[in-house]
């Protein structure tokens, strides 16, 4: 047990070394989250703050499950790190869990600098920001199992990246995350359903009383991201690769 | 002999329908360094990848120090370390980072982690850069590194799939004294590579692959001479009653140069006699292992028959 968390602990601390080892990419993932909120406070006053605190702390949390996509396939097929690691004690939950920590430590200044204003702007009291966390932590647990699920399928990093990258995109600015549902017409709220990070966002906002939508309802969005998350947990395990066939 | 690894009738056939091996039976002894040679695509990374439990066999067994591959992979794989092929390490990170890590998930403590990273950067000579960013070391260093981080795992087998794979003749040499070196410290050592000089140099046992089969085992001059090739002998003379000498061979003359084949060794030596005797010169050409495996994986037409 002790021994698994250090190798854990290890992985993480190693793969996220080079990650702060160079200062641009750290402050471009830093940053890039922060940047719409910036805008939103600009042309849209405090009530575009609020908004977009929720849209940059969910967009930073999808974007840890990206970052595992593209380590995962680089780490397999780039530099070989897996096979190394199969090839010792390393047990591969031990190897998810320490990639998946180092993009979740990777995220988590952005997410802090969101929990900041939270509490400056008195949006939540400490009690709804507890359930807020529970949130957030779900919608990672959604996240890393995509991730892991997108650098298996593929061999070739470059291909991950493209497409991860058009992901950020769709899971940030198509789906409801900068800004609440109420900004779409009602017919067409069913289709954001269909992006996972929709359910993170709106029932954030649903806790923290920055929508007048009830969409589905807390029950029901909590249920679709368990569904959703247990789901790709399961064809992420049929689907990983440790050892080969 | 005690055996590190045991394979018999190993088969691997890819999903795409490659048959990348086609029943293999390997041994490696204990404490000895055994080379995979053979022409890319020969099967040698898949034999080392099965046998490292990174990739499943379609049929045949396979055993590491005993414990069966399929389902003692756990067993194994505390007993292991590899330089898979074309492995990197990270750029951005230090020669000291990566072997602390190697040393860490091996379960030693914190300080004895940095001991022996420190202790092995010395040994492969990389203990002035040992904090520098990868990204600023040429690629023997980093090379070096791959082996660094398997080395500080205290395994007793190791796998290097291509060590030397694009490093200049010297910093290959420096590399063969490393392995040489693990070998004192009594590690066994598997190796693949494609350069005869290579196999020569560090292989105490040696298989020759191609095509997914086994096409000659033993030591290096054991396969030499169990092939059959005969030895060539160039003698330059301009007198007129060489060939008369020559009359109980078998030869082949451009003007006063002469190439005589040679199978026995009692003949190499009466050939050698009469060239002192008489001064002429004589140039001898032993079959080496390039030459055998030219034979034995095909290439050009054969040179000696
Ligand atoms: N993952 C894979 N899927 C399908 N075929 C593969 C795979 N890996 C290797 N092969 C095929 O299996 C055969 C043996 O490949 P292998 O990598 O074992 O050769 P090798 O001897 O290591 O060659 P090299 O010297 O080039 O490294 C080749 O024909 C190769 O195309
Ligand atoms: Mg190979």
């Amino acid at each position: 047990m002790r021994r698994s968390i250090v190798r854990i602990w290890t992985i993480c601390w190693y793969n996220f070394l080079p990650i702060i080892r160079n200062p641009l990419t750290f402050i471009t993932i830093v940053v890039w989250p922060i940047i719409p909120m910036f805008f939103m406070g600009v042309f849209l006053g405090e009530e575009g703050v609020r908004q977009g605190i929720i849209g940059m702390i969910v967009t930073s949390v999808s974007f840890s499950g990206i970052y595992v996509a593209q380590d995962y396939v680089f780490n397999r097929t780039i530099t070989k790190l897996q096979d190394f690691f199969v090839a010792s004690p390393v047990k591969e939950y031990e190897y998810i869990f320490g990639i998946s920590l180092s993009s979740l430590l990777t995220t988590l200044i952005a997410v802090l600098i969101g929990y900041l204003f939270i509490l400056y702007l008195g949006i939540a009291s400490i009690l709804k920001l507890i359930y807020f966390t529970l949130v957030i932590l779900a919608g990672a647990l959604m996240l890393l199992p995509l991730g892991f699920l997108i650098g298996s399928r593929f061999d070739d990093a470059g291909r991950v990246n493209g497409l991860t990258n058009v992901l950020a995109i769709v899971f940030s600015f198509i789906a409801p995350v900068y800004y609440p549902l109420d900004y779409i017409p009602e017919k067409f709220r069913i289709y954001t359903y269909f992006l996972p990070t929709t359910h993170i966002a709106h029932l954030s906002r649903l806790i923290l009383g920055l929508t007048d939508v009830k969409g589905l309802g807390i029950t029901y969005h909590l249920t679709i991201i368990v569904v959703i998350s247990i789901f790709l947990y399961l064809i992420g395990r049929k689907y990983s690769r440790w050892r080969e066939v | 002999m005690k055996l590190a690894v045991e394979t018999k009738r190993l088969v691997k056939v890819y999903r795409n329908g490659v048959r990348a091996l086609d029943s293999v039976d390997i041994d490696i002894p204990m404490g000895r360094i055994t080379c995979l040679l053979g022409p890319n695509g020969a099967g040698k990374t898949t034999f080392l990848r099965i046998i490292a439990t990174q990739l499943l066999p379609t049929s045949g067994e396979a055993f590491v120090f005993g414990y069966d591959v399929i389902k003692e992979a756990d067993e194994i794989r505390s007993r292991i370390a590899v330089v898979p092929q074309e492995g990197r390490p990270y750029l951005m990170v230090t020669p000291l980072d990566e072997l602390y890590m190697g040393a860490r998930i091996r379960g030693f403590s914190r300080d004895e982690a940095r001991r022996r990273a420190l202790d092995i950067l010395r040994r492969l000579d990389l203990y002035e850069v040992r904090n520098q960013k990868i990204i600023r070391l040429s690629g023997g260093q980093r090379q070096k590194i791959l082996l660094g981080r398997t080395l500080v795992s205290d395994a007793d087998l190791l796998f290097l799939d291509e060590p030397t794979i694009g490093l200049d003749p010297v910093s290959r040499r420096s590399l063969w004294e490393d392995i040489l070196n693990l070998k004192k410290m009594g590690k066994t050592i598997l190796l693949t590579t494609h350069y005869m000089d290579e196999a020569e140099a560090l292989a105490d046992k040696l298989y020759i692959i191609n095509k997914g089969r086994v096409v000659a085992s033993g030591g290096v001059s054991d396969i030499i001479s169990s092939v059959g090739l005969k030895t060539a002998v160039y003698i330059i003379a301009d007198s007129p009653g060489v060939e008369e000498e020559l009359s109980g061979y078998r030869f082949e003359h451009i003007g006063n140069k002469y190439l005589v084949y040679v199978e026995d060794r009692k003949d190499l030596f009466d050939l050698v006699k009469l060239a002192v005797e008489n001064g002429y010169i004589i140039t001898i050409k032993q079959p080496s292992l390039e030459d055998v495996f030219i034979k034995l994986v095909g290439g050009y037409e054969e040179v000696y028959s």
